[in-house]
């Protein structure tokens, strides 16, 4: 249950999700095989441990925390609310909007949590999020960033408002339990939340729903949230329900969930009536057993989730058709459309002379396509004598001129410098938003190459604008929830200096864009001030005084000058559909410039007046468009219309008691999870305590383990702590395992009792695309034994050995990089190396009573192939040497896959590391050394993207990989038998229970050397 | 004269820039006055106490820095009043400490301070009611309207990436001692509160975060020395202390005469630290002072500041 509840978190939409967080950076981690015994369990165990490892490693690297935040809390009717210094503020303002929230929620929702709600504010990243929870305890954790510039969560009356209600919606919603589950809860801890185990679609769609009726704002008022859903619509993109209730990897991404959700879920309500939210929540909160979906729609409905979306489709046309033969009517003004990549694409510059002189009069902009480095790139575009654009029969080629690390929008100084923001690390601890430099016509594709000159330290600056003189700079800074507009100093020696803010800003409100009037004089800038006023602000430098270029509950942003100063173009959604609109200075008259069905933004003026360049967008995201300026095609712009009701009133001036935050209220354990699992000897049964506190500082476990044919007390307890720079744990454990034992000639069984106590530090250094993480720890060991038992379980293929007992002490070392790259629709990572050194000694110096050594490394590197999207070769080099007489360590095996049962594979898991030798038995050479070399060519085959209905079992796609693997297990190097082994797989990429992806590796494996066997296989594992 | 340009050299000189001066003039009626003395020396007065912080005004020249201190009562009574509450003391480095002793003597004010401040106010012959000792715990103390509060900090790590002359002064020295003697004995911020006004002076440039946890400034006195060696200095202050006014100290080299106007210590970057103070507190007016100049900072609202010219 709570395996299949793996969709815990319950993300907002946004470019998180957008940007493919699925396969986000997971460095990939190796783990050396180093386990002697070849008994199945245990190598099942090690497998296991490579996956573990695998997935935790990144989350471990990124847990440390600055030392100088320190958390506090305050209460208020219904939360309990976490936050660090600095936002004091902030807390009592999300405090009263909390309860807010609640006054407003709790009723249609049908429910009010038993305890206070916990709520944690963090401003440590640049991005719009928050997630939220029923488990173990009701959680929110929210950022204090409002939504970007163009994001579809950025149409609000009040950012947080918005953000704490949807959040809070999931909390009403996920911990709407009764009957059975509440019964068992009460019970075990706090464990089944039926409502946490369904299609991400209905939680988000819920939660979306309620934000955008419960304030005057929200993502279905949002004209950019209409355009994604109109555009899958007109273009017959509109995805079939098992596409939504799974994973796809289709724009957009992870808002799919969000969007098809929101609009089905809009739909019920608005069909069936709202109290069907309610009910549908309270049905499927006493199910003891979930994933009856339509069952449960039936009940509520009548129908069927099948048969509701037949109904739903249809009103997502109507919609569509009608907005289209609105547009229609007054005669279509588009581009033509440059770029065929989709995806995002942001803030396009015309390459002036001078900079990139092969580049001049092209278009450089940002893009992020799923299938390489995100980045500025710079595109080729033919314009004949109108301005228009002359097209081809291929796109125009694009070169990426400096890869970025997300949304980068850039700015060239008239010395041909360009200026751009990119999220780096600051601190070595947060991803903040900095402004970088290349100097005229330099190139950083890899951005590993120090040629970006980064200009500031943690001022989470985005936008720059570089003066017409190059002198000043204006950009944006966030702060505790308040983007304010800057103007510096900037010169080519001294960077950035003499920071100033060119107008007030009201606590959270937001500034955008800003942009230098080509006489330097003025700067315009998009505004988001509370009520939903996004507008545009016309600011004098010099005097700082702010004229107001429109003042509506409309989306006016991706404001630009024209080339003579004259004109303001900039995208408006005034009329529901977001167009391109140009304002005229001296008069105040507005004319529209695009209309087009889906959506027009971010307009650019090519500097001799005659080209209007926009970022445009069709169902597969967002794409570069060009249009010839024609005067006379200038439309009258319709009046604006305010549909929107007042916002909700916020009751504030409470006066909180802010308290010194105490970690223990949140981390104690509140569930205990029970599993069986195959053990030493037989079966084992275990039950498992974890919890870690709401900061996230603190994380502790315990298991219990028995086994069932050995009852002995087994198990281990372990603590982390992520307060620091570095995350350090300790942890203690018993453990009891059957050895082989020789006496003289005869073979007998002794069971090895097992004490250990472990402590560890590691540091990660971090940089924008690599980072280094060190570690060591050491573990106290003492070695029992129980001579000899019976002979029962003896395994005939167990190399008999000497055992030992007595206390040993183990030093560890490691050291890993990665580069690695991985791309939304890549397989495995595809570029760059990464590398791996981990050396373990036991000596008298370290209280050990055994001496002995063990070394190992491993290296990777990628190479993507020119020829083919996403087919890439992966070498894999890694070896192992150990000495000494260390019990049950130091030594090394390699073989091909364990055999697992699939059924086994999917309940419990059992996730494989990739390195293997394939074409051979499981862990059949075995040695004090072993080398082994992997290459992997690896291809997409095909996108299926289909499941069935709302079912929990999903196809993604199918790769296949050819591979070579040659090494060897050895004592001594003259002994060594290397063995080849070649073969193929098909993978395929499987998503189920709405939150395990999975991918299952059909094998065909055949030894080349002696010992090799011919062998088909079905693991799952993941790629080196 | 070559020396003299020398030190314009190392030391460059500095007039405050019109951006960073209070834009109001006008003074109201409830307000604290603070007037800036070089280094981190202040007179704070309200309408009936006057303390002093950590007062340096002997400015011992370069060449004389070898050589045992010796306060120069001319140059310290032409720049502070004749009545003197109180004297605070953040550390006993030379520069916060060497006069304080000898202006107690003089105006009879309580000497307030570490152990090894209270020992060079023995040292000067004080008796032991003219001295307030501030545990390692710190510690508050009222003096007239001003209610103060020693807040445990940090010493920068000023020099060579160290703290300067770390250690304690325990019995009281002999005077005059080497400016070397002048151990920094422990390290303090001194919040002040006038009614509903509340000042942070931060008299070197480190913080003990977990001190600041809940304390409130209106107005922050910042000192720049040694900035660099505090990682996230300036934005760990303005988180804690959420000031409205931020006033940059302790940039200006101290080894010549007031009179000589304001001369930056090298590589001072106080550009850098007002660019930083603008991005990591968004909200604060930033003031940057000349040398005697008073500050007249409504107790309302610290933002609304006003400069009153030198008499």
């Amino acid at each position: 249950m709570t395996r299949g509840g793996g969709v815990a978190a319950e993300t907002r939409a946004g470019r998180v999700c957008a940007g493919g967080s699925w396969d986000g950076a997971v460095v990939p981690k190796y783990t050396a095989p180093a386990v002697r015994r070849v008994r199945k369990s245990r190598l099942v165990a090690a497998a296991l441990l490579a996956g573990v490892l695998g997935a935790l490693a990144p989350n471990e690297a990124r847990a440390a925390f600055d030392p100088a935040l320190q958390y506090s809390t305050l209460e208020s009717k219904h939360f309990r609310i976490t936050f660090y210094t600095g936002l004091d503020e902030v807390a009592r303002n999300v405090a009263d909007i909390a309860e807010a929230a609640h006054a407003t929620l709790s009723p249609p929702l049908g429910w009010a949590p038993e305890d206070k709600t916990e709520l944690l504010i963090s401003d440590t990243p640049d991005s719009a999020n928050g997630s939220a929870t029923a488990l173990p305890y009701n959680a929110v954790r929210i950022n204090v960033t409002a939504p970007d510039d163009l994001s579809p969560l950025g149409d609000v009356d009040d950012w947080l408002l918005a953000l704490i209600t949807h959040e809070y919606t999931h909390v009403l919603h996920l911990d709407n339990m009764t009957g059975i589950p509440s019964l068992v809860n009460r019970i075990i801890g706090k464990t089944m939340a039926p409502n946490q185990v369904q299609p991400r679609w209905i939680q988000e769609g819920t939660a979306v729903y309620f934000e955008s009726t419960r304030t005057s704002g929200g993502r279905l008022r949002s004209s950019l949230w209409n355009m994604y859903m109109r555009a899958d619509v007109l273009e017959g993109s509109f995805a079939p329900i098992d596409q939504f209730s799974n994973y796809v990897r289709r724009w957009p991404q992870g808002n799919i969930w969000y969007l098809y959700g929101s609009y089905f879920i809009q739909w019920v309500a608005e069909t069936y009536g709202e109290e069907t939210l309610r009910r549908m929540s309270e049905e499927y909160g006493r199910q003891p057993i979930p994933w009856g979906l339509s069952r449960t729609m039936r009940r509520v409905t009548g129908k069927t989730w099948d048969e509701l979306y037949v109904g739903f489709q249809k009103e997502m046309e109507r919609r569509a058709l009608e907005t289209k033969r609105g547009v229609l009517a007054r005669g279509l003004r588009q581009g033509s459309r440059l770029t065929f990549i989709g995806q995002n694409a942001r803030y396009p510059r015309w390459i002036p002379a001078g900079t990139y002189p092969e580049h001049a009069g092209r278009l450089l902009y940002y893009r992020e396509d799923a299938d390489t480095r995100p980045g500025l790139y710079a595109v080729g575009l033919e314009r004949d004598a109108t301005g228009a654009p002359v097209l081809g029969k291929t796109p125009p080629r694009s070169e990426l001129l400096v890869r970025t690390a997300g949304e980068a929008a850039a700015s060239f100084a008239p010395d041909g410098a360009l200026y751009y923001n990119t999220p780096a690390v600051f601190s070595n601890l947060f991803t903040y938003n900095e402004i970088y430099r290349v100097g005229r016509g330099e190139r950083s594709p890899s951005a590993l190459d120090g040629v970006p000159e980064r200009l500031t330290e943690g001022y989470r600056a985005i936008d720059p604008s570089v003066s017409p003189d190059g002198r000043q700079i204006a950009f944006v800074t966030n702060h505790h929830g308040t983007r304010y507009l800057q103007l510096a100093d900037l010169s080519a020696s001294a960077g950035i200096t003499n920071v100033r803010s060119l107008v007030r800003s009201a606590p959270y409100e937001q500034a955008f864009t800003p942009r230098f009037s080509p006489d330097g004089r003025s700067v315009v800038f998009s505004h988001w001030a509370k009520g939903g006023f996004r507008d545009l602000w016309l600011v004098d430098v010099a005097s700082g005084q702010v004229r107001e270029l429109t003042h509506d509950r409309a989306v006016d942003g991706g404001c630009s000058f024209s080339p003579d100063g004259k004109r303001v173009f900039y995208h408006s959604d005034r009329t529901g559909v977001s167009n391109v609109y140009a304002h005229e200075l001296a008069t105040g008259r507005v004319s529209q410039i695009t209309n087009v069905l889906t959506g027009a933004y971010s307009p650019e003026v090519s500097p001799d007046g005659k080209t209007l360049a926009y970022i445009g967008y069709t169902k597969d995201g967002f794409d570069l468009f060009a249009m010839p300026l024609d005067p006379a095609r200038e439309l009258e712009p319709l009046p604006y219309v305010d549909t929107r009701p007042s916002p909700p009133r916020v009751t504030a001036g409470r006066d909180y008691v802010i308290k010194p935050y105490s970690p223990l209220r949140t981390l104690r354990p509140r569930r205990f999870t029970m599993a069986t699992s195959p053990g030493n000897f037989g079966q084992l049964v275990s039950a498992s305590v974890s919890a870690s506190d709401i900061s996230g500082l603190h994380g502790v476990s315990a298991t219990v383990v028995q086994e069932l044919e050995r009852p002995e007390l087994q198990g281990s307890v372990a603590y982390a702590y992520y307060g620091q720079r570095f995350d350090a744990q300790i942890s203690g454990s018993r453990t009891i395992t059957p050895r082989p034992y020789q006496l003289g000639s005869s073979k007998a069984e002794a069971i090895q009792e097992t004490t250990a106590l472990q402590t560890g530090v590691s540091y990660t250094r971090s940089r924008l695309f690599d980072a280094q993480t060190f570690a060591l720890s050491y573990t106290l060991q003492n070695f029992g034994l129980k001579l000899p038992t019976t002979s029962t379980r003896l395994d005939p293929y167990e190399t008999p050995q000497r055992l030992r007992s007595g206390v040993a002490g183990l030093l560890g070392l490691s050291y890993t990089y990665s580069s690695a790259e991985r791309y939304l629709r890549g397989l495995g990572p595809e570029r760059g190396a990464s590398a791996q050194v981990t050396v373990n000694l036991a000596n008298q110096a370290l209280g050990s009573e055994f001496e002995g050594m063990s070394a190992s490394a491993n290296v990777a590197q990628y190479f993507l192939m020119p020829w083919l999207s996403h087919h890439s070769l992966a070498l894999h080099l890694g070896a192992g040497t150990s000495g000494g007489a260390y019990p049950g360590r130091g030594a090394f095996f390699v073989g091909g896959f364990v055999d697992l049962p699939v059924v086994d594979t999917v309940t419990d898991t059992l996730v494989q590391s990739g390195i293997v030798l394939r074409g051979y038995p499981a862990g059949f050479q075995t040695g004090q050394h072993y080398t082994l070399f992997n290459s992997e060519y690896r291809f997409p085959i095909v996108n299926f993207d289909r499941g069935s209905s709302t079912l929990p079992i999903f196809l993604n796609r199918l790769s296949g990989a050819l591979f070579l693997d040659y090494g060897a297990a050895f004592d001594a190097f003259t002994d060594a038998k290397y063995k080849t082994g070649t073969g193929g797989e098909l993978w395929l990429d499987t998503f189920l229970g709405y939150g395990l992806a999975l991918t299952f590796r059909f094998g065909y494996a055949r030894g080349l050397a002696s010992e090799g066997v011919d062998k088909l296989y079905v693991v799952a594992a993941i790629p080196y | 004269m070559k020396t003299e340009r020398l030190y314009e050299r190392i030391f460059p000189r500095w007039i405050p820039e019109a951006r960073f001066r209070p834009v109001r003039s006008s003074v109201a009626e409830r307000a604290v006055a603070l007037r800036w003395l070089g280094t981190a020396s202040f007179v704070i007065e309200t309408a009936s106490t006057t303390v002093l912080v950590d007062p340096y005004l002997t400015r011992k020249p370069l060449l004389a820095l070898p050589f045992a201190h010796e306060p120069d009562e001319r140059a310290i009574f032409q720049a502070i009043p004749r009545r003197v509450d109180a004297i605070l003391c953040g550390h006993s480095h030379y520069d916060h400490i060497a006069d304080a002793p000898r202006i107690a003597r003089r105006t009879g004010a309580l000497l307030v301070g570490s152990e090894s401040t209270c020992a060079w106010g023995a040292a000067e012959g004080l008796p032991e009611a003219q001295l307030v000792r501030v545990g390692p715990r710190g510690r508050a103390v009222t003096i007239g309207d001003i209610e103060v509060r020693f807040i445990p900090s940090q010493h920068g790590k000023a020099l060579f990436h160290r703290v300067p002359l770390p250690g304690f002064v325990h019995q009281p020295p002999r005077l005059p001692s080497p400016i070397w003697a002048y151990k920094m004995g422990g390290a303090f911020g001194v919040h002040l509160r006038v009614g509903e006004l509340s000042l942070y002076h931060n008299g070197s440039a480190d913080l003990i975060d977990a001190e600041l946890r809940g304390v409130q400034a209106d107005v922050l006195l910042a000192c720049l020395a040694g900035r660099r060696g505090t990682e996230g200095y300036l934005r760990r202050l303005v988180d804690h202390l959420r000031p409205g006014l931020v006033v940059p100290t302790h940039h200006d080299a101290f080894f010549a005469p007031l009179a000589r106007g304001v001369h930056l210590l090298p590589r001072i970057d106080l550009g850098g630290f007002l660019a930083e103070a603008q991005v990591f507190a968004p909200k604060a007016t930033r003031v940057t002072l000349d040398y005697g100049e008073t500050l007249s900072i409504p107790v309302a609202d610290a933002r609304a500041s006003a400069l009153i010219p030198r008499a």
